[in-house]
């Protein structure tokens, strides 16, 4: 295997803040990767970095094969990282095929003035975009929600539109944050299930934050563990979920909370 | 041709009217593209209105150039105008592009008043008539179909992506910066061809023609009509052009309260808020207007028509935000609904 | 030399009413994001509030002043909670839709009820000359200079020294944070507006005091230069609203002295333009990232 995504010593300051300190990570191709943390350890930051919504403070951040810190969000996004947020962020007033539509535009295959006189092979590049949009959203189970604006699906169905926005770049790297958050126990078991899938029939890299560490236990094969925006444990799950400084991390949370 | 056809059974100051109404549908949908697609803020349209009216009329007059190619150097040189001040968009969010397209406009508009071989301060005057409603009909149907193809194509969305959200946007691989300058272009180049129809239907352009007003008038066009929907822009570009007209006498003025007023109905019944008090209220309100129109009628109207006109523009800009922040067309949609379903109800 | 200092003497006092104008305006802007267009016509009703309150009570400058200030105050607050406050939540672009609405509301409705034409400003008080060395200055520039400068720092005491003050920093840092501290969000908004909207009013007695004639529409131009002002020392900055407006009101008075007078709107938005190419966030302004 070799790797995808690679992250040495980044760091990342907000005024006095050090949101993310030193990290040094590694994404192997295909491979289905966690990363972990309390509240405010630095997830969310980390993949601010890496979808150059940030520039990093320090250190350098490597896909591919090339160096993208310091690139548009735009840009990286064409190299082939997609992304779910947190808080959702769809395009709510729009539907939900054109919300998988937008993510294929800087595929489309027709100019301004194609598009503005509808001139000979618009129609044809149109009903293309559209077919492979309808067949990502028939992946996921959205076929028939196409047609829905997308701030007005519950709140589950907008998790997953966002998903299928972000494989609608056909990325090679999905950086998906906090997916099953607000779900119950049965939820975010078949969103799980879901992810594996997502990993087979898209062949593509997944990172995966969750806060909640049984969750990812289930589904990943290497998990980082993020405290302060320092690691302070990495590995295969059951080596982590052992590590006595991961229970501190996550205990001293529970005491706070 | 059709203009011909009109003048049978209309008065060419009517006729007059309706092709204004046809320049302002221009610049109402150009500028949709810029506040209601894109989600930018500009209110500096005159501006791009009178680069594309002056270099046309510059070019027709001094240069004897045909009224199709001055128009089409208007309209480029007013998209250079909009790449020149879409680039500040890289760097700016909404309210301080606000501002700068304002300044921009208004700097447009300076410049004009010192520049002598366009008339300066006096307005530029002696401009051939090359336009006429045909030629302004035929042209605003075109600009309208163009640029409803253009929103409804991958341009399109990517432009309503970055109103929605401009950070996801982003993400999903659209070049918001781009795109951004991309709608000042289009826009400034419709706006342009209207700057040109306009000079040529009047022949004179005065520089104070371009103020802030104007791109004021044209703001409240589509929010009237709606924002993010042509049809929206047309609609408000048509009731704008016809309320200064109808408020001309004071029966027009008695009419649009009443029409104001039902339309206000309207929207409290789709709201659900239409219990008594407000009905009442509302008469109340209305009949108060009309009495004191009533009886201090024709002298107030001739006196302060420019200002009653102003009052009437803002108070709709305030009323429309707060209420009906869809427009009328969003207000029309709603309404309908109920109906079609209903409709269809019957059907099945 | 002489003529330019002597210049630059006379664009201070202009820069100072502008100054005053457009701390309001950043006090406003930095609470609730919104570019408030109609603070510009504010200006005018404090005009002419004060020259009402002269001609129909007899009252003098500071009473004048007062009222003015007071009388705007309840002006600004009532407008924030009519008109902006039911779209806080909406898109940004509606709020500024309604405050461009409000601003044609004032200017027209003024004109409506009070005529268009110019009106005489009073003076208050007899004009003298001093001479300061090769300098000559009046006793209005004095007042100017020493009204906005008390103004200011009393400003600047209410901001960063009393309980209110701290709540509207703390609103305009992070407002959810501070509804959740206990500050009650909306009353901190009302006496932002009610602060900002006192300081255009005493700016609007002064640029009365500056120009000796008022109208409806002379709070536009000074509000949007303001709001320039506020954006070149960087919007939320007192002393960044300060230095804005000294440059600007120095900068006018050198190219109107310069004999381009009909160019001298167009050099406030050039300048406006070129800073917000160079340094968007302006001289003292601090650079915002947006949460994600
Ligand atoms: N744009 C920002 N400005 C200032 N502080 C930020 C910003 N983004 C994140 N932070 C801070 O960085 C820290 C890490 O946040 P985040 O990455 O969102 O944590 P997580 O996703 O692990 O819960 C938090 O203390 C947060 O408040
Ligand atoms: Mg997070």
């Amino acid at each position: 295997m070799s790797e995808l995504l690679q992250l040495k010593a980044v760091s990342k300051n907000f005024g006095g803040l050090r949101a993310v300190n030193h990290v040094d990570m590694v994404v192997p191709e295909k491979g289905l990767y966690g990363l972990i943390g309390p509240n405010g350890a630095g997830k969310t930051t980390i993949f601010n970095l890496i979808t150059g919504i940030y520039e990093p403070t320090e250190g350098e951040i490597i896909f591919d094969g090339s160096l993208i810190n310091g690139l548009q969000p735009h840009s990286i996004a064409k190299r082939g990282i997609a992304r779910t947020f947190q808080n959702i962020r769809l395009f709510k007033e729009l539907t939900v095929l054109e919300n998988i539509l937008i993510a294929r535009q800087a595929y489309k295959k027709y100019n301004i003035f194609t598009a503005m006189f509808r001139l000979p092979g618009y129609f044809k590049e149109e009903k293309r975009m559209k077919e492979e949009a309808m067949e990502i959203l028939g992946l996921l189970g959205l076929a028939d929600k196409a047609d829905y604006k997308a701030g007005a699906l519950p709140y589950g169905e907008q998790r997953l539109t966002e998903i299928a926005r972000a494989l609608a770049l056909r990325p090679k790297l999905i950086l998906l944050d906090e997916p099953a958050a607000g779900m119950n126990p049965a939820e975010s078991e078949n969103l799980m299930n879901l992810i594996k899938r997502i990993r087979e029939e898209f062949i593509t890299t997944v990172l995966l934050i969750e806060h909640d560490m049984k969750v990812v236990m289930g589904v990943c094969e290497y998990i980082y563990v993020l405290d302060y925006g320092s690691l302070i444990s990495q590995g295969p799950p059951e080596v982590v979920s052992k590590d006595p400084k991961v229970i501190e991390a996550y205990l001293g949370e529970q005491v706070n909370a | 041709m059709i203009e011909q056809l009109l003048s049978n059974f209309m008065s060419s100051y009517q006729i007059q009217i309706l092709s204004f109404i046809g320049i302002f549908t221009i610049l109402a949908i150009s500028l949709d593209i810029i506040n209601g697609y894109t989600g930018q803020f500009s209110i500096g349209h005159a501006g791009f209105m009178a680069v594309g009216g002056y270099v046309a009329a510059y070019l027709t007059f001094y240069h004897q150039v045909p009224f199709i190619l001055a128009t089409l150097a208007g309209a480029l040189s007013a998209a250079f105008f909009g790449l020149l001040i879409g680039i500040p968009t890289l760097r700016l969010r909404g309210d301080y592009l606000a501002i700068a397209t304002l300044g921009f406009a208004e700097i447009i508009r300076v410049v004009l008043l010192n520049l002598d071989v366009v008339g300066g301060a006096r307005g530029f005057a002696g401009i051939s008539n090359l336009s006429n409603f045909d030629t302004v009909l035929i042209i605003t149907i075109i600009s309208f179909i163009v640029l409803y193809n253009f929103t409804r194509s991958a341009y399109g969305r990517a432009l309503q992506s970055i109103r929605e959200d401009e950070i996801a946007a982003e993400c999903m691989g659209v070049p918001t910066t781009y795109f951004k300058v991309l709608a000042f272009v289009v826009a400034a180049f419709f706006a342009g061809i209207a700057g040109s129809l306009y000079g040529h239907y009047l022949m004179f352009l005065h520089p104070n023609d371009f103020g802030l007003l104007r791109s004021i008038e044209i703001l409240l066009m589509i929010v009237l009509g709606g924002m993010g929907n042509l049809w929206g822009a047309l609609l408000g570009a048509i009731v704008l052009s016809i309320l200064p007209e109808s408020l001309r006498n004071y029966q027009g003025i008695v009419y649009t309260i009443a029409v104001v007023y039902l339309v206000g109905v309207a929207i409290s019944y789709q709201k659900g808020k239409q219990n008594i008090a407000r009905w009442l209220a509302g008469i109340l309100i209305a009949g108060l207007a009309v009495g004191f129109i009533l009886i201090y009628g024709k002298e107030l109207i001739i006196r302060y028509a420019g200002q009653m006109r102003m009052i009437i523009y803002s108070i709709l800009l305030i009323l429309m935000m707060i209420f009906q922040p869809s427009g009328l067309i969003g207000l029309a949609r709603d309404l309908a609904k109920p109906l079609k379903e209903r409709l269809r109800g019957v059907k099945a | 030399m002489e003529q330019v200092v002597q210049q630059i003497v006379n664009g201070l006092a202009l820069g100072f009413i502008y100054a005053l104008i457009a701390l309001g305006y950043s006090l406003v802007y930095g609470i609730i994001r919104l570019i408030n267009f109609a603070h510009g016509d504010i200006i005018m009703v404090g005009a002419y509030v004060a020259l009402f309150s002269y001609l129909i009570l007899g009252v003098g400058f500071v009473p004048a002043l007062l009222i003015a200030m007071v009388t705007c105050s309840l002006l600004g607050v009532t407008i924030e909670r009519v008109a902006y406050k039911p779209l806080r939540e909406a898109p940004r672009i509606a709020a500024l839709i309604t405050a461009i609405g409000v601003s044609f509301l004032l200017e027209y409705g003024f004109q409506l009820f009070f005529g268009p034409q110019q009106r005489a400003f009073p003076e208050f008080f007899k004009t003298h000359h001093y001479k300061l060395g090769i300098l000559s200055v009046t006793n209005e520039q004095i007042l100017i200079l020493s009204i906005a400068v008390v103004l200011m720092l009393l400003l600047n005491f209410i901001v960063m020294k009393t309980k209110t003050g701290m709540a509207m920093r703390a609103v305009s840092f992070d407002k959810d944070a501070a509804r959740l501290m206990g500050i009650n969000v909306d009353n901190t908004i009302s006496a932002t507006f009610a602060l900002g909207t006192a300081l255009a009013a005493a700016a609007g007695m002064l640029l009365g005091l500056y120009y000796q004639q008022i109208d409806p529409l002379m709070g536009f131009t000074p509000g949007l230069k303001a709001f320039i002002s506020a954006v070149i020392g960087g919007i939320g900055s007192i002393p960044g609203a300060m230095i804005g407006g000294l440059v600007l009101g120095i900068t006018e008075v050198l190219v109107v002295s310069l004999g381009y007078s009909t160019l001298k709107d167009g050099v406030a938005f050039l300048l406006l333009i070129l800073v917000l190419l160079i340094r968007p966030r302006g001289i003292f302004g601090e650079k915002v990232v947006e949460k994600v």
